[in-house]
């Protein structure tokens, strides 16, 4: 699964949060996505243009635990984010 | 520096130092619950809140509740701030596929010279459009959009977009001062460098129109002069000029914005503001020395600091507090009748009006004075004569 349009996503850490946003978005506004760090980590291979299983391994990686937990949190938050709005792809 | 100034006032000049740099550090010392809670209501006052939650909570035992209380009002201000920007493009792209031409003023374009230009936030829209017929046609658009307007002043038009932001469209760059000769030459220099407009960076991929370099400090100058002498002197016009300073590298920019400053008699006035950028919000020397031209008396520097900390919260001084650009009575007067017209440009335009216009005039100076300054009306009155005395010491327009 990719996110579509990665090139127009960058993430801003700000006050302690991060946002997701969207810098080529036009139309109606929607506010920036505000995401924990393990989100903003599950996302930073997204928006670089990897897929989820590159998440799965960095998120695995980043916090030392087993590749099929990382595989569940990285689903589990994926589906948030597209019931979100998110656009992610096949 | 020679001037004295008093602990709490330097302790929020720490602050704004450590919020402008950009690198989260905290305040060097420990401080009371009291001092942090100065420190935070008066970056509320002065519009520099949303700074607070990188430095405090990097500072030392701060209280629990000052951080929540930053947290949500930085991520207030965030969310308000990426919504200005987004709307700020959406409009300007309308415009340049109307056949209309222009560049954003102030707001997400002095953002982006900050080193995090999310905690520099936007209240309201401010577009300059350069041809008159271009802009006559700009205000159409948001009239047919269904945006009301307001009452329109001598140098913008406003109206009110969803979500009660306002979209002020700029004919001329700022307020017209009460010198003739030198809105011409500002209205001249602006027609000149729109031709040389550019697109700034906000961040990374989110770009807008803008003035060239030299022309935004120009502007930033021209802005907090207009503030000094009407709507009063926050923190925050500093701390824009500051990141102007230390973000414009290039050289040939800034001879050409300080070649406008001196065109236009402001040398004083802006060796003035950056030297107080030198000297209380960390600007380094070598960045800042290009724009000290002359020199600054400890009591100028004083009088002026105290200016800065009196008018508190310009963004809520909806009227003037009218201060002549020198000394003498007819000056005060002149300005004063100016100040009246910028006010009301429509009505003043018949002379039968102007007794009635003069009383309005007063009467909202008065309030706005006692409301933003909490004195009496003769103390008005009294400091008006002493900021006159300020503008006279920097030969505001003297070229």
């Amino acid at each position: 699964m990719r996110l579509s349009n990665a090139d127009n996503f960058i993430i801003r850490e700000l006050a302690g949060r991060f946002y997701l946003v969207n810098v080529a978005r036009r139309g109606e506004y929607r506010s920036p996505l505000i995401l924990n760090e393990i989100g903003a980590d599950i996302m930073l291979p997204l928006i670089n243009g990897g897929d989820d299983q590159d998440s799965v391994r960095y998120i695995a990686s980043e916090y030392g635990i087993d590749i099929s937990l990382a595989r569940a949190d990285v689903t589990s938050f994926l589906d948030k984010m597209k019931a979100s709005g998110l656009e992610l792809i096949p | 520096m020679s001037v004295t100034i008093s602990a709490d006032r330097q302790l929020f000049f720490e602050y704004v130092k450590k919020a402008i740099a950009g690198d989260r550090q905290g305040m060097d010392a420990t401080l009371t619950e009291q001092e942090y809670r100065d420190i935070y209501e008066r970056a509320h006052a002065h519009d520099v809140k949303s700074f607070a939650y990188d430095v405090l909570s990097n500072s030392k035992n701060v209280p629990e509740y000052i951080i929540d209380e930053a947290s949500y009002a930085a991520a207030k201000s965030i969310e308000q701030t990426y919504r200005i920007w987004f709307m700020t493009r959406e409009l300007v792209e309308e415009f340049k596929a109307n056949g209309i031409d222009a560049v954003v003023l102030k707001g997400p374009t002095v953002a982006a010279l900050y080193p995090v230009p999310e905690y520099r936030g936007s209240l309201d829209i401010d577009i300059y459009i350069n041809d008159s017929k271009q802009f006559a046609a700009a205000c159409k658009i948001l009239l047919d959009k269904g945006y009301p307007e307001s009452s329109p002043k001598a140098h913008h038009r406003a109206f009110m977009m969803p979500g009660n932001t306002e979209i002020e469209i700029h004919n001329l760059i700022t307020e017209p001062f009460v010198k003739d000769d030198i809105n011409k030459k500002i209205v001249d220099i602006a027609r000149t460098e729109f031709v040389d407009r550019t697109m700034s960076q906000i961040i990374p991929g989110f770009e807008l129109s803008s003035f060239s370099p030299a022309m935004q400090g120009l502007h930033l100058i021209l802005h907090m002069l207009q503030h000094l002498v009407g709507y009063g002197f926050g923190i925050r016009l500093l701390a824009d000029w500051a990141c102007y300073l230390n973000a414009t590298k290039d050289r040939k920019s800034r001879n050409k914005c300080l070649e406008y400053v001196n065109e236009l008699g402001l040398g004083v006035f802006t060796s003035l503001v950056t030297k107080v950028c030198v000297d209380y919000l960390g600007l380094e020397r070598n960045k800042g020395s290009d724009f000290i031209t002359s020199d600054i008396s400890d009591s100028l520097m004083e009088r002026f600091l105290n200016e800065i900390f009196d008018s508190k919260d310009p963004s809520k001084a909806d009227g003037r507090m009218v201060a002549a650009e020198g000394r003498s009575k007819v000056l005060l007067i002149k300005e004063f009748h100016h100040q009246m017209k910028c006010n009301y440009p429509r009505a003043s335009k018949a002379v039968i009006t102007w007794p009635v216009l003069w009383v309005m005039t007063f009467a909202v100076f008065l309030r706005n004075n006692k409301k933003v300054r909490h004195v009496k009306t003769l103390a008005v009155l009294r400091s008006a004569s002493d900021r006159s005395n300020v503008f006279a010491e920097m030969e505001l327009f003297e070229r």
